[in-house]
């Protein structure tokens, strides 16, 4: 048994050993570890033969070899705890230059081994050997306790100086190193140099094993293998079994023992299976469960992660507002001390991220950048300059637009695979919310400016609209001022102007009535033109005032004829008033009704020859009531017709080019009326035999209401 | 005789509807300002109180919304001011008729002042 125990150990030192030194074949601390598990490789050998070979001079050989290979240990773990971790101190730096010097004592040492400085002789007495210690004994003891003592202290340091895997590993190996040295140096340099007991020099070299499990844990545990999940996932299982068993066990035996029956030992036999089925996965649980609960409060949960990430990433945040909502729940996912989430692009004031940044891509674009997983360089030095475990890159497609930066945890351990997984796995998630964020906070920040925009433009409009409005009043208060102040004196010379033609006390000469009779018709002529513009700007303005009632379309058709009959009278034109039909009353105003006639009746009579006739044919209609006011003139051709109802619309042939010319205005504010009743007014005319307007009102006018907003006046042309 | 009172502050057609009010028989009395105004409502009824709108001190329109002063008396509105707000607020505020003075030769003028003397109830000529 100790045989097999021996070599194994040294086997696995020798292994161990050997993948250490293939991890990293430069790196000193690996050469070191990788010596150190040579040494103590040799040593289980060693010892094994000085206990085993027959012959007292051959074992006191193998007891010197064993002396010489064991002073080399403390030089190796002196070397390995001052490259591991690669700290930079001025006495650590003093203590790498005398590592040579030590190294020498040590081969002195080592060599001296074989001299009576050690060792002066080796004994038996009734099978019980007998070593006699040299005067070097001491120095010996002194060096190896001396070299573990300050490569542990050395350790110490970084344990607290550092946070994550080294902090962890320093731990792990200072715990192997106690182990080691407490067990190993006990048994078989303190037993039996001080008290000559051997008879556990034989467990020495298997206090290596505590070294070579802690330190190879240490090493190899990150990213291979969470322990102790693996321990509380496999124990619960195994625990809950056990229980089950056990209880199966005892109520099995309490039934066989209390009945004969065998069909109730069956039942129950069956009862108890199907308890054990039922319980196991509920005790599994448990006790998993509870197992999480001793061993880590903060356990990291990758489902609960993943939904929280996924959750938070689908929110529409602002850039600030997502770096602090992930940084946030990173923290608390992952319960580490710090967590800053930086999105690009970023000012002058980052400039460390930059170089960070460059670092990274100088080193090969890692998905993940671990500060365990970092040989010494600028990138790693960067991330310790910023306390940063894990970075995190954050790529869209051919683009770095951000970083992650996590800090340590604070239980002081490394980040678990799970955990970094994580890490990995979410970052495009995240590059891809962030990315969103920016254009979500670019499409905010437009709202927000075309928001003030159309506040500030909505103000000015309204204060436009104000200065309209006041415009406007002040426009409709000079037309109707002017319009007073142009016709009061006009007024005053056209009826003095009549004074002169009518009531002279003197016969005028001719010359000097006719030109007071074209003195008078201009002055006439720009009375109406006054009114039609007044009109004509109250229409535009949507200011006529439009008071519909019952009214009897023949009464103002005659009231209208009978003043026109004196114009008439003056032409020899005869006025015929014919009515068809059964009469009704329609809904419209009878003064503009009225002033629709006056003006349609007085045009036919102006534009009639002499001694002809204009006839006024009201027919009143199922549906609606039409007036046709019909002269025997000239007609008008169809080119005129179409700008017949236009403003001042230009009439080269008939109408404009009589002796007898209106204002342009007055068949558009007839047009205007009629629109206003909801009615029209047609011309039917030919060249030759005269022209017929036809007002068409409907009968019943609906919506019928003031005009409030200005009306667009493009009178269609009604045949 | 019929008594007439023209409140009218035009230099040019004052004097000339005086005259031929005058000429067609009327007893004319010619005020525009608004004291004269009050004293000679207070004074006298007439038989037609001829009102322009457009007065230097207080506007037609705001005179005839002093009931008391009118005493049911007949007005008729003479102005250049044809605006039909303007017409209709004077019917409204009890003025019997309006009379537009760019519309009326001085014979259809005096034509129209004999059909108001006559005529009792609101009425327009135009």
């Amino acid at each position: 048994m100790m045989n097999l125990v021996t070599f194994l150990t040294a086997s696995i030192c020798c292994l161990f050993g050997g993948v250490i030194w293939w991890r990293h074949p430069h790196h000193p601390s690996n050469q070191a570890l990788c010596g150190l598990n040579f040494c103590l490789a040799a040593w289980a050998v060693s010892n094994w033969f000085s206990l085993q070979v027959p012959g007292v001079n051959q074992r006191f050989i193998w007891v010197k070899i064993v002396m010489a290979v064991t002073i080399l240990i403390p030089w190796c773990f002196l070397r390995f705890a001052l490259y591991f971790p690669h700290i930079e101190t001025a006495w650590r730096q003093h203590l790498r230059r005398y590592l040579t010097i030590f190294w020498a004592w040590s081969m002195a040492l080592a060599a001296l081994s074989f001299t009576p400085f050690i060792f002066r002789s080796y004994t038996t007495a009734a099978g019980v050997p007998h070593l006699e210690p040299g005067v070097g004994i001491v120095a010996y003891g002194l060096t190896f306790l001396g070299g573990c003592g300050v490569g542990a202290l050395l350790l110490l340091q970084a344990y607290r100086k550092y946070r994550g895997l080294v902090r962890l590993q320093s731990a792990y190996i200072l715990l192997g190193l106690s182990l080691t040295v407490l067990t190993g140096f006990t048994s078989n340099f303190i037993l039996v140099t001080l008290f000559q007991h051997f008879e556990y020099v034989a467990l020495g070299p298997l206090s290596a094993l505590f070294l070579v499990v802690t330190t190879g844990y240490a090493i190899l545990r990150f990213r291979l293998m969470d322990i102790r999940w693996a321990v509380i996932q496999t124990a619960a299982p195994i625990a809950a079994l056990a229980i089950l068993v056990i209880g199966y066990s005892w109520v099995w035996s309490e039934l066989t023992s209390s009945t004969q029956q065998l069909a109730l030992q069956r039942l129950m036999l069956a009862l108890g299976m199907i308890t054990t089925s039922l319980l196991f996965p509920v005790l599994t649980q448990v006790f998993r469960q509870t197992g999480k609960y001793i061993f880590h409060h903060h356990l990291f949960e990758p489902e609960l992660a993943y939904q929280l990430l996924a959750e938070l990433t689908t929110r529409p945040f602002s850039t600030t507002s997502l770096s602090y909502q992930l940084s946030q729940c990173l923290c608390s996912l992952l319960n580490v001390s710090w967590c800053g989430v930086l999105l690009y692009p970023v000012g002058k004031e980052h400039r460390s991220t930059e170089q960070l940044t460059a670092a990274w891509l100088a080193e090969g674009k890692q998905p993940l950048v671990v500060y365990d997983e970092l040989l010494e360089g600028e990138l790693k030095q960067l991330l310790q300059e910023q306390q940063i475990m894990v970075a995190v890159p954050l790529q869209v497609p051919h683009q770095l637009i951000g970083w992650i930066g996590i800090g340590a945890k604070h239980s002081g351990n490394a980040f678990s695979v799970a955990e970094l997984t994580f890490c990995q796995v979410i970052a495009p998630q995240i590059a891809f919310a962030a990315q969103h964020a920016h254009r979500y906070g670019k499409a905010q920040q437009f709202a927000d400016r075309l928001k003030k925009e159309v506040q500030l433009a909505t103000t000015e409009l309204k204060k436009a609209n104000t200065q309209l409005a006041q415009l406007d009043r002040l426009k409709d208060e000079f037309v109707s001022i002017a319009s007073h102040e142009l016709r009061t004196p006009m007024t005053a010379i056209r009826s003095y102007l009549w004074l002169c033609l009518h009531r002279s006390p003197l016969k005028l000469p001719t010359v000097i009535k006719h030109n007071l009779e074209v003195a008078y018709t201009a002055t006439d002529r720009l009375l109406l033109l006054v009114k039609d513009l007044l009109t004509v700007s109250q229409l535009e303005a949507g200011k006529v005032l439009f008071q519909p009632q019952p009214v009897r379309i023949s009464q103002i058709l005659n009231q209208v004829v009978e003043e026109q009959r004196c114009l008439a009278q003056q032409k020899n034109v005869e006025l015929q008033v014919i009515i068809q039909g059964e009469e009704y009353s329609v809904e419209g105003d009878a003064l503009k009704i009225g002033e629709i006639f006056q003006n349609l009746i007085s045009n036919a009579v102006k534009f009639s020859p002499l001694g002809k006739k204009v006839t006024m044919l009201a027919q009143f209609q199922q549906t609606a009531v039409e007036v046709k006011i019909i002269d025997q003139g000239q007609g008008i051709t169809a080119q005129d017709q179409r700008q017949l109802f236009q403003k001042f619309g230009v009439i080269e042939h008939s109408y404009r080019k009589s002796a007898e010319q209106g204002t342009g205005l007055g068949l558009y504010i007839a047009q205007a009326f009629a629109k206003l009743h909801q009615g029209t007014i047609a011309v039917d005319s030919h060249l030759g035999t005269g022209t017929t307007f036809i007002f068409r009102l409907p009968k019943i006018v609906k919506q019928i209401k003031r005009i409030e907003e200005k009306q667009t006046h493009e009178y269609a042309f009604a045949h | 005789m019929s008594t007439l009172l023209l409140i009218e502050d035009d230099p040019l057609l004052g004097p000339l509807y005086c005259e031929l009010l005058g000429e067609a028989g009327y007893t004319v009395t010619h005020v525009y300002r608004t004291d004269d105004i009050k004293r000679t409502l207070k004074k006298q009824r007439y038989s037609l109180v001829l009102l322009d709108v457009m007065l230097p001190e207080q506007s037609g329109l705001e005179l005839l919304e002093d009931q008391e002063l009118w005493q049911g008396q007949k007005v008729v509105i003479l102005t250049n001011l044809d605006q039909e707000q303007v017409v209709r607020r004077a019917l409204a505020l009890g003025a019997v008729g309006y009379l537009i003075k760019s519309e009326h030769t001085p014979e259809t003028f005096i034509q129209a002042v004999q059909k108001f003397s006559c005529i009792t109830p609101p009425f327009s000529v135009g």
